[in-house]
């Protein structure tokens, strides 16, 4: 249970990575690797995350190894932070559990012409716009309410039925995950109820730890890198963290209830019933597959609307459109999702279904899934930290193809639990401090505010530290908050 | 009524809820859930429904899935659905349950007549956003006539 430390084996295999021998467990397929430093393996213990990588790799059919990154902690079953890959043509799973409830959770970024300098003065209009322009808070709807018919559509088009609609361009998708849309969605695999909560919350932020920031590039380290990604020391971007909303929440609840069943009747024997799963080629499998395909692709939408309305308020701050200003995706990633990706498996290329649950895609400079534009320099890699510090733009190395199928971390983590925090501060201290520091918030709820502060989450560049010291990604430059909206 | 506690878990939210009857324990366990989405409550019921559910999967499902299930029934899946319903209310139609007359609690069915109170986020504060009642950690228990659940929030 989360809350007693780990007391089980944890041996350095060097290149920053904790070993969890198989032999540890009766059921474990593989071993588990969890990378850290010796600071964050000490609060990553203490959290018991690595029993749950240690029951991640008793999943039917898990290839290489229950894999974790440096922002570990406990989750439903598979630990956030958690990597697993499975052969599906040797009867290897796919678990809901291994994605999670908030389906395609991602961030994106976009880039800009304009300066810290000229928007440092007009920060307060900046985010006051962005907040009043974009629907955000609990119980919030979005700008359209779709019908069942439309959703229909948008699950299987994702970020293109928005563009197509007129909202933002071909380059948007070339510089999205994907496409913005994975191919095989199932509209028919996702429930009327998800349908229902799903059809007025298409570019809408929600609450808790989804956001907007407004921020600098205070840092760069690989000028030729930034240089390809549009980013510049000084130059001013914008950030979106935000997933499927209620439809992918509930795609997951339903088949959850499902899994549960088919694990048993399958004959699994799983050591945490959090980690139902059924084969990858099995009418459950295949059904989930479908259903968290279009939630996936219904986030997309989501992030890509989401987007036109930050460029919309920009625009209308500097009296400029988006294009004049520069306003250009950088890219957007998912870190809840499961795919069906090619990679090397002992030698020999496979189709695995790889679940990255609060982990990021990293491909290197040659991939083909990586955008044109980036292919000679690699896939960016957007990790967001607290807001009260900095994110990170990283690029994917072949480090991470061979080690960790093309996977990294995908954010700071957090360290303390909300009800900890709220015992610890106060939403309108966090805002004071936050002010005193140059970053303006603007949210709805100050109580939620408090949970989001910063001494609640690890701190992002230790994490990324890990990820580029174990040469999983290299990173490009720091981001530094200069106005936060929430929910 | 029963009481409820909020209980330490690293990323979302725990919950304790005790009550003297199935029934309390349900409108406690839903009480405890929107205490945490919202600041500022709805004056008023403006809207009654009936919620009516059923736990009816075959028994040996019912009993290899869960460490509460009985042959009566699976009181963890009762108490995640009833409270699944009440969310997906708050989430499509803005509903926050205000009051509870159970015409049956368990142990395979609820039936109820619930008062719903209408959310405005214009004039409303909240807090959180539940995404789910998972399943992790889940417990019901009754002993001596005293009840008690806990369950975590995915938020």
């Amino acid at each position: 249970m989360a809350g007693q430390a780990y007391s089980g084996p944890l041996e350095n295999i060097g290149g920053y990575r904790w070993r969890i021998p198989k032999s540890y467990k009766s059921g474990m397929n593989v071993d588990g690797i969890i990378y850290a430093d010796e600071k964050l393996i000490e609060q990553i213990r203490h959290d018991n995350a690595p029993e749950q990588v240690a029951n991640v790799a008793c999943l039917p059919g898990i290839v290489r190894a229950s894999l974790a990154m440096p922002d570990i902690h406990w989750g439903y079953g598979f630990p956030i932070g958690g990597v697993a890959a499975t052969d599906p043509a040797a009867g290897g799973v796919v678990s809901p559990g291994g994605v999670g409830y908030d389906i395609n959770c991602g961030v994106r970024i976009l880039r800009s012409d304009l300066t810290a300098a000229e928007v440092r003065p007009r920060i307060e209009e900046l985010v006051a716009q962005i907040f009043a322009h974009v629907p955000c808070g609990v119980g919030v709807g979005g700008p359209v309410r779709f019908t069942e018919k439309e959703l229909r559509r948008l699950v299987v088009e994702g970020a293109s039925y928005i563009v197509r609609r007129g909202h933002g361009s071909g380059e948007d998708l070339e510089r999205t995950e994907a496409g913005g849309a994975l191919e095989g969605a199932d509209p028919d695999a996702v429930s009327p109820r998800a349908y229902e909560r799903g059809r007025d919350q298409v570019g809408t932020l929600g609450a808790g730890n989804h956001f907007l920031e407004v921020q600098v590039v205070d840092e760069v380290y690989d000028l030729a890198t930034a240089e390809a990604f549009g980013v510049r020391e000084g130059g001013v971007t914008f950030m979106i963290h935000c997933g499927s909303r209620g439809l992918g929440h509930q795609v997951c609840d339903d088949y959850l209830k499902t899994m549960r069943g088919a694990a048993r009747r399958y004959g699994f024997d799983l050591p945490d019933p959090q980690l139902c799963c059924a084969p990858v080629h099995s009418d459950e499998g295949q059904a989930y597959l479908g259903a968290m395909r279009a939630a996936a692709n219904y986030a997309w939408a989501n992030r890509q609307l989401l987007m036109v309305l930050v460029r919309e308020a920009v625009s209308k701050v500097f009296g400029q459109s988006p294009e004049r200003l520069g306003l250009h995706l950088v890219y957007d990633v998912a870190h809840n999702i499961a795919k069906l990706e090619s990679h090397d498996v002992g030698g020999c290329t496979k189709t695995v279904c790889i679940h990255r649950k609060g982990a990021t895609r990293a491909f290197p400079a040659g991939h083909p899934e990586v955008p044109e534009a980036y292919r000679a320099v690699g896939q960016p890699v957007l990790i967001p930290g607290d807001m009260g510090r900095y994110s990170f733009l990283l690029v994917g190395l072949p480090q991470a193809m061979a080690e960790t199928f093309g996977s990294v971390c995908h954010g700071a983590g957090r360290a303390m639990s909300r009800h900890e925090a709220q015992r610890r501060v106060r939403g309108e201290q966090v805002r004071q401090d936050l002010a005193a520091r140059g970053i303006l918030v603007m949210t709805r709820s100050w109580r939620g505010l408090a949970e989001e502060y910063s001494g609640a989450y690890k701190d992002v560049a230790d994490v990324v530290g890990v990820v580029a010291r174990a040469g999983l990604a290299r990173n490009v430059c720091r981001l530094r908050p200069l106005g936060v909206i929430k929910g | 009524m029963g009481t409820f506690t909020v209980f330490d878990h690293t990323a979302d939210v725990g919950l304790e809820v005790r009550a003297e009857s199935l029934a309390d324990l349900l409108a406690t366990a839903a009480r405890a859930v929107f205490d945490q989405i919202l600041e500022d409550w709805p004056d008023a019921a403006e809207v009654q429904e009936d919620l009516r559910f059923e736990i009816s999967d075959p028994l040996e499902e019912v009993l290899a899935r869960s460490p509460m299930a009985t042959p009566e029934g699976d009181l963890g899946e009762l108490l995640v659905v009833w409270l699944q319903e009440l969310l997906y209310r708050f989430e499509t139609r803005r509903l926050v349950p205000l009051s509870f007359d159970f015409a049956a609690a368990g142990p395979c069915e609820v039936r109820a007549r619930v008062g719903f109170g209408r959310f405005d986020p214009a004039r409303h504060r909240a807090r959180l956003e539940v995404k789910a009642v998972t399943y992790h950690g889940l417990q019901v228990r009754e002993e001596g006539g005293a009840w008690s659940a806990r369950f975590i929030l995915d938020v």
